[in-house]
C-alpha cells in the first residue's frame, strides 16, 4: 500500500506539472480524488487493511490526500502566473502614438514682455501708473519742455485728431496745449503722475504710443514703457543702477550697459542708453551692425524745469526717467527682425512665440 | 551733418585716427552714424589728350592717344564732351576705382586699350556721369588727381541733436573736439570790416524778428566756377558747387555754421534792404523756381520795391548772383528761431539756413562769419571787399551768465567732481569766470552756446566731457519693503488670460485706429456711433480710432483663413476710444481728454484640430459660450447669466448678452452674415466682445475657502421631456425653487435630444442631481421628498413630462 500511495503521488506530481491550464488540473483532481479517483479509492480500500495496521494505514491515505492537494494548489499558482506572464507580453501598446493633447493658446510677443517688464520693476519697488493714449498737446509736448514752434518737435512725428473735445482744465482757451493728439511717448504719464502725487515718485506707465512713420523698423503704433524716480538725493548713479539692473534681468546677467551723451527736452543731462547685443554677447553681429552694442532707450535726469512746472522743488528733488520701446525689446529677445510683423496677427508668428 | 575730417584736422590738428575720432566724438555727444571714405589713390593722374579719333564702325567711341606724364598711352573713350588738348582724369591700369572696377589692359572693338579716362562718377566724386572729369588746362600733368581735388578724405555724418545748432559746423565739431583733447582750435582768416560808407541802405523794420542784420560789400566779382578742390569739398558734404560767391558762402557756411546770403547789388533796387513783413498774399519767386504767395506772417528781405528773399530761408531769383555779377552784396543776420520755423514749414520748406535758425543761430558769430565770408569771396572771386559795414544791431544781447556750485554738479551725477576739474571742462568749452569762489562760481558762456542758461546745462557738459562711462552704477534701495501689491485687478487679468490660452486662443494686437468703413460696416444698416478722427492718417485704413475690438479680429480672422490655418481662435485685450468724458477720470487736472474703455474681444472660426482619437469638429456658439463660462470662472465672476440678445453686428437667433448681476458685461454670438461678408470671413464666425473695465471690478479672483463636505452625497437622475421653446435656464430655475431647504449641491444637464420617440416640438433633456446635506447624512426618504417636489413643480409650471 505504501509503494502504491508513492507511485499515485508520483504520478499526480508529473501530470499536475505539465497541465496546462485549470481545466486540465480539474481533470487531475478529479482522477484522483473524484469519485472513482485512485487516491480517494485507497480509502474505500481501507477495509480490506488488518484491524490493528488501520490507523497507521488511514494516516498515510490522509497525509497523501493532503500532500497532493498541496500539489494542487501549487500547480494553480504556477498556471495562473504563466496566464499573468502572457498577459503583460501580450498587451504592448504604441506610446509612439501622440498623445490626446490641448491647444495651447499664446500671449503677444509684446504682452510676454509687457509682464517681464512690470514684475522686474515690482521687485525695484515701482508700481505701474496709466495715462490717457488721446492726449492734450499740453501734457504731451508742452510740460515737458517742447514749446511750439520748437524743432525739438521734428524728433516726434505726430498724429493729430480733428475731434473736438473738451479742453484740459485750468488751461486758457485757444492755445496750443488744448490740441488733441495720440500721445507719441509714455511720458506724458510722467506729468500726470507728479502732478497728482507729492514725491516721493516710483512708477512705470507701459503702453501704446503712436507716430506717423511706417517702415521695417517703424510702425504708426508701439508700446514703450516709461519709468520715472523722483526723490530727493537721486543721482545718475541711480539711473545707470536700474538700467542696468533691468537690463540684466530681461535680458541675462552677461548684458551690460553703457551710456552715451544725447538730448531729450525733458532730461538733462540725457543719455541713450546701449545694450551689449545679447545675441552675439557683444561680440558683433550683422544685427547689432559688428558694433555689439545696440541702441535701446532714451534717458535722463529730470529736468528742473519740468520738475518746476509740476510744482515740485527742483533744488530738493532730483529724479531720473526713462521710455524703452517694448516692442524692439523684444524682437532682440525672439530675433525678430520686422517691427511690423508684431501687428500682422499671422498665427504662424504668434504661435512661434 | 556731414563733416570733412580732413577740414575738421585744418582746424583743430589732433594726432587721433579716424576711429578714434568718430569714438570721442560719439561719446561726447556729437553721434557718428556713418562714414564715407572719398580717395582715388595714385593711380588715378591727369593726363593730356594728345589725339583723338573715331573707331570705324562705332558711333561714338574714340580711340584717343594720353600722355600721362610718363609717356603716351592708346585709351578707347565713350565721352564727346572733350576735344584734343584737354586736360583729364586718366586711371592708369592696374588701378581699382571707388566704385570696385579694376582698370586692365583690353581690347574694345579690336583696339588696344590701356587705361580708362573717367567721369566724375566713375571715380565717386558724384552722380554726373555726362562726360569726363575736365581739369583746368594748366594742371601739371601725371599729377595725381587725389591731390588737385584736395583728397583723400573721410566724411562723417553726424547726428547733431536739435539743443546744439553751434555743433552744425566745422568749427563747432572743431571746438568740440578741441575741449576733449585740449588741442586749440585755429581760428580762419577774416577781413574784418573796418570803416567806411557802404553803396547801400539797409533798413529793419522788425528788430524782433531780425536781431542783427549785416551787410558786407565786394566789389569787382568775377563769377566762374571755383577750383576743383573747393568744388570737391562743397559734393563730398552734400552741397551743390554754383558759382565763386555762392560757393564762398556755402563754404562759411559749413565752416562757421551760419548762414549767409549774397545778393547782386546792382539788382536790388535803389540798392536798398528792407526787412520787413510780407504783405498777405503778396508774391515772390524763391531760387527754387518756385513762385510763392507770401503771409504777412513770413519775414522777408526786400528791396526798394519787392521781396528778394525769404528771410532765413531762401533767397529769391530777382537778385541772384549771376555770371554777370559786379557787385555783391553779403548778408549776415540773425533771425528768430519760431518765425524761421513757421515759414518753413508754411511754405514746406528745409533748407540748409532754415534748419539752423530754427535751432538759433547767434549775435556775435554772425559779425565774425559776416568778415570770413568776405574774405573767402575774395580767396574765390577775386575783387574787394569795400571797407565797412552795415550793422543793425539795435539792443545788443549781453552774454548769458550762469552760477554753477561744483558740489551740486556732484550730487547730480553721483560722482564727486573737484572743482578744480569742473572749472577746466567749463572753460574748455569757452566759459569765462566772472566772480565767486570755488563753491559758488558765475560764468559768461560764450555767445555760440545758446544751449546752457542754466547749472544742469553745465552739469550735463562736465558730464559729457569726463565721459558717462565715469558715472559709477548705484542701486537705490527704494524699493524694499514698499513692493506694490499685487492687486485684484492684475490677479483678474492674468487668471482671465490663462484662462483663455487653455481654450487656446491666441492673443493679438491690433492698430488702435481702423478704416471708418469697418466700424460702419459693423452697425449693419443703424448709424454708427460718433468717432474719434486722426487728422492726418497714414492711410484711410487708419483713420478713425476704433469703437470696437471686432473690425480687427474680424480682419485678422480674413487675413489668417486666406492663409491656409483650419481653426482660429484670437483674442485681443486694449482699449477703444470713445469722444466722451471718461468716468473714471474725473474732471481736474488729470482728466482723460476722451473715453478709453477697456475690452475683451474674441473670434472663433473653423474646426477643432483634429486628431487620430477625433476633434475636427466645427466651432460653434457653445464653444465661445464655454470659453467665456471659464474665463468668469476663473476670474471669480458669480451671478452670471446669457440672454438672447438682438444688436447689430451679431446674428440675431445666435446671439447673447452676458449679463453679470443686473448689467451687461458684453455680447457674445454668430457675425451678423452681412458683416462676415464685410469682412470677408466664414459664415460660421463666431465673436465676442466684453467690458472688461466693467469685469474686473466684478471680479473676486482671491477665493475663500468653504471646508470640505463631511457627509456622503446622494446622486439621482431626472429625465423629462418639455416644449422644445423653453430655455434650459427656466428649467434650472424651476429645480433651484423646489429645492427649498438647500440640499441640491450641483444639477448637471447630461442629456439633451430631439428626435423619435420624442414628439415633435418636444425635447427631451435629462439632468444629474447631487444632493448633500451640510450637518447629516442624507436619508433616501428625504432625496425622494426632494425629487418628488421637483417634479410637481415642472410638471405644473412647464407642462414637463417625466420619462421613466
Ligand atoms: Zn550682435
Amino acid at each position: 500500500m505504501i509503494e502504491q500511495i508513492e507511485k499515485l503521488l508520483g504520478q499526480a506530481r508529473s501530470e499536475l506539472a505539465s497541465a496546462a491550464d485549470e481545466k486540465q488540473i480539474e481533470a487531475v483532481r478529479v482522477k484522483y480524488l473524484g469519485k472513482s479517483g485512485s487516491l480517494s479509492g485507497l480509502r474505500k480500500a481501507m477495509g480490506s487493511v488488518p484491524a490493528q495496521e488501520r490507523p497507521r494505514m488511514g494516516k498515510l491515505v490522509t497525509d497523501a490526500i493532503a500532500q497532493f492537494e498541496g500539489l494542487l494548489e501549487e500547480a494553480r499558482k504556477n498556471v495562473s502566473r504563466k496566464s499573468l506572464e502572457a498577459d503583460l507580453q501580450r498587451e504592448k501598446l504604441d506610446v509612439t502614438l501622440p498623445g490626446r493633447r490641448l491647444e495651447r493658446g499664446r500671449r503677444h510677443v509684446v504682452s510676454q514682455a509687457f509682464d517681464d517688464i512690470i514684475e522686474i520693476f515690482a521687485r525695484l519697488g515701482f508700481h505701474v501708473a496709466d495715462g490717457p493714449e488721446i492726449e492734450w498737446d499740453l501734457y504731451n509736448f508742452e510740460k515737458l519742455g517742447f514749446p511750439s514752434d520748437h524743432p525739438a518737435r521734428d524728433m516726434q512725428d505726430t498724429f493729430f485728431l480733428e475731434t473736438r473735445l473738451p479742453p484740459p482744465p485750468g488751461s486758457p482757451p485757444g492755445t496750443h496745449g488744448q490740441q488733441l493728439l495720440l500721445r507719441t511717448h509714455t511720458s506724458p504719464v510722467q506729468v500726470r503722475e507728479m502732478i497728482s502725487h507729492p514725491p516721493p515718485v516710483r512708477i512705470i506707465a507701459p503702453g501704446k504710443v503712436y507716430r506717423s512713420d511706417s517702415d521695417i523698423t517703424h510702425t504708426p503704433m508701439f508700446h514703450q514703457v516709461e519709468c520715472l524716480h523722483v526723490e530727493e538725493g537721486i543721482s545718475m548713479a541711480h539711473l545707470r543702477g536700474t538700467l542696468d539692473a533691468f537690463a540684466k534681468a530681461f535680458f541675462g546677467p552677461q548684458v551690460k550697459t553703457r551710456l552715451r551723451p544725447s538730448y531729450f527736452p525733458f532730461t538733462e543731462p540725457s543719455a541713450e542708453v546701449d545694450i551689449s547685443h545679447p545675441l552675439c554677447d557683444g561680440k558683433g553681429c550683422r544685427v547689432c551692425k559688428f558694433s555689439g552694442w545696440l541702441e535701446v532707450l532714451g534717458s535722463g535726469m529730470v529736468n528742473p524745469d519740468v520738475l518746476e512746472g509740476v510744482g515740485y522743488d527742483p533744488e530738493k528733488y532730483t529724479g531720473y526717467a526713462f521710455g524703452a520701446g517694448i516692442d524692439r525689446l523684444a524682437m532682440l529677445r525672439h530675433g525678430i527682425d520686422d517691427l511690423r510683423s508684431l501687428f500682422e496677427n499671422d498665427v504662424r508668428f504668434l504661435e512661434q512665440l | 551733418m556731414r563733416i570733412s575730417l580732413r577740414w575738421l584736422r585744418e582746424l583743430c590738428p589732433v594726432l587721433l585716427s579716424d576711429d578714434e575720432m568718430a569714438q570721442r566724438l560719439t561719446f561726447a555727444g556729437l553721434e557718428v552714424e556713418g562714414r564715407e571714405r572719398r580717395a582715388l589713390g595714385e593711380g588715378v593722374v591727369a593726363a593730356r589728350v594728345v589725339k583723338s579719333a573715331p573707331i570705324a564702325g562705332s558711333d561714338h567711341l574714340s580711340i584717343c592717344q594720353v600722355d600721362d606724364g610718363e609717356g603716351t598711352h592708346q585709351v578707347v573713350c565713350g565721352a564727346q564732351n572733350y576735344a584734343e588738348g584737354d586736360v583729364v582724369a586718366m586711371a592708369r591700369v592696374g588701378v581699382r576705382l571707388p566704385g570696385g572696377v579694376e582698370i586692365r589692359k583690353a581690347k574694345l572693338r579690336g583696339v588696344e586699350s590701356s587705361g580708362m579716362l573717367c567721369s566724375p562718377r566713375e571715380l565717386g566724386l558724384s552722380d554726373d556721369h555726362s562726360g569726363l572729369l575736365i581739369l583746368p588746362p594748366r594742371t601739371r600733368i601725371g599729377a595725381p588727381v587725389e591731390e588737385l581735388l584736395g583728397l583723400p578724405d573721410t566724411i562723417f555724418e553726424v547726428n547733431v541733436t536739435p539743443n546744439r545748432p553751434d555743433a552744425l559746423s566745422h568749427l563747432g565739431v572743431a571746438r568740440e573736439l578741441s575741449a576733449l583733447t585740449g588741442v586749440p582750435v585755429r581760428m580762419p582768416f577774416t577781413q574784418p570790416a573796418g570803416s567806411g560808407e557802404l553803396p547801400a541802405r539797409v533798413d529793419v523794420e522788425d528788430p524782433q524778428r531780425c536781431p542783427r542784420y549785416i551787410a558786407r560789400v565786394i566789389d569787382n566779382v568775377r563769377i566762374g566756377p571755383s577750383p576743383l578742390s573747393i568744388q570737391e569739398r562743397l559734393r563730398s558734404l552734400g552741397v551743390r558747387p554754383i558759382n565763386t560767391v555762392v560757393d564762398a558762402t556755402n563754404i562759411a557756411l559749413l565752416e562757421l555754421g551760419h548762414p549767409l546770403h549774397a545778393f547782386d547789388l546792382d539788382k536790388l533796387a535803389q540798392n536798398r534792404i528792407v526787412v520787413r513783413r510780407a504783405r498777405e498774399g503778396e508774391p515772390i519767386t524763391t531760387l527754387d523756381g518756385k513762385e510763392r504767395k507770401l503771409s504777412a506772417d513770413d519775414l522777408v528781405i526786400a528791396d526798394a520795391e519787392k521781396p528778394v528773399g525769404l528771410a532765413g530761408v531762401m533767397g529769391g531769383q530777382t537778385s541772384e548772383v549771376s555770371p554777370t555779377t559786379k557787385r555783391v552784396l553779403l548778408e549776415s543776420a540773425m533771425f528768430e528761431p519760431k518765425g524761421i520755423r513757421r515759414t518753413a514749414r508754411r511754405h514746406g520748406l528745409h533748407t540748409e539756413a532754415s534748419h539752423r535758425f530754427e535751432r538759433g543761430m547767434d549775435e556775435e558769430t554772425a559779425a565774425f562769419a559776416a568778415d570770413r565770408c568776405a574774405e573767402l569771396i575774395v580767396e574765390l572771386a577775386g575783387g574787394r571787399v569795400l571797407p565797412g559795414a552795415v550793422d543793425r544791431y539795435p539792443s545788443p544781447k549781453p552774454p548769458t551768465r550762469v552760477w554753477v556750485r561744483p558740489a551740486r554738479i556732484s550730487a547730480v551725477l553721483g560722482t564727486r567732481v573737484p572743482s578744480a576739474e569742473v572749472e577746466q571742462r567749463l572753460e574748455s568749452i569757452g566759459l569765462r569766470p566772472l566772480e565767486g569762489g570755488e563753491e559758488r562760481r558765475l560764468w559768461a558762456v560764450p555767445s555760440w552756446r545758446g544751449d546752457l542758461t542754466r547749472e544742469i546745462d553745465c552739469a550735463e557738459e562736465v558730464a559729457r566731457l569726463r565721459g558717462y562711462e565715469t558715472i559709477p552704477i548705484a542701486i537705490h534701495p527704494a524699493g524694499i519693503g514698499e513692493t506694490a501689491a499685487i492687486r485684484a485687478p492684475e490677479r483678474a487679468t492674468a487668471a482671465g488670460r490663462a484662462a483663455l490660452a487653455a481654450h487656446g486662443f491666441d492673443e493679438v494686437i491690433n492698430y488702435s485706429f481702423v478704416a471708418e468703413r469697418d466700424l460702419v460696416a459693423l452697425y449693419v444698416g443703424q448709424p454708427a456711433p460718433a468717432v474719434i478722427r486722426v487728422a492726418n492718417p497714414l492711410t484711410a485704413e487708419q483713420g478713425a480710432m476704433r469703437l470696437s475690438l471686432l473690425p480687427g479680429l474680424l480682419r485678422n480672422v480674413s487675413y489668417n483663413l486666406a492663409r491656409g490655418p483650419h481653426g482660429l481662435e484670437l483674442y485681443e485685450l486694449g482699449r477703444i476710444y470713445l469722444p466722451m468724458p471718461d468716468p473714471r477720470h474725473p474732471q481736474g487736472p488729470l482728466a482723460w481728454p476722451a473715453y478709453e474703455a477697456n475690452h475683451l474681444g474674441l473670434a472663433l472660426t473653423g474646426r477643432k484640430p483634429k486628431s487620430w482619437t477625433g476633434g475636427g469638429e466645427p466651432f460653434d456658439f457653445y464653444d465661445l459660450k464655454g470659453a467665456v463660462e471659464d474665463l468668469l470662472e476663473a476670474m471669480g465672476i458669480e451671478g452670471v447669466r446669457f440672454a438672447p440678445i438682438e444688436v447689430p453686428a451679431f446674428h440675431p437667433a445666435t446671439s447673447a448678452a452676458l449679463l453679470v448681476g443686473d448689467s451687461r458685461a458684453g455680447l457674445l454670438g454668430q457675425a451678423h452674415p452681412q458683416v462676415a461678408e464685410h469682412f470677408e470671413v466664414p459664415p460660421q464666425t463666431f465673436l465676442a466682445e466684453l467690458n472688461w473695465d466693467f469685469l474686473l471690478g466684478a471680479s473676486r479672483p482671491l477665493k475663500s475657502f468653504h471646508g470640505v463636505p463631511k457627509f456622503p452625497a446622494v446622486e439621482r437622475d431626472l429625465a423629462f421631456v418639455v416644449d422644445a421653446g423653453v430655455p434650459a435656464e427656466k428649467l434650472l430655475e424651476e429645480i433651484r425653487t423646489a429645492d427649498s431647504a438647500h440640499l441640491l449641491e450641483e444639477v448637471t444637464l447630461f442629456d439633451l435630444y430631439r428626435g423619435a420617440p420624442v414628439p415633435e416640438g418636444k425635447k427631451s433633456m435629462a439632468f444629474g442631481l447631487t444632493l448633500r446635506a451640510a450637518d447629516r447624512t442624507l436619508t433616501d426618504a428625504e432625496a425622494d421628498a426632494l425629487i418628488a417636489r421637483i417634479r410637481a413643480r415642472l410638471e405644473k409650471n412647464l407642462g414637463a413630462r417625466i420619462r421613466a
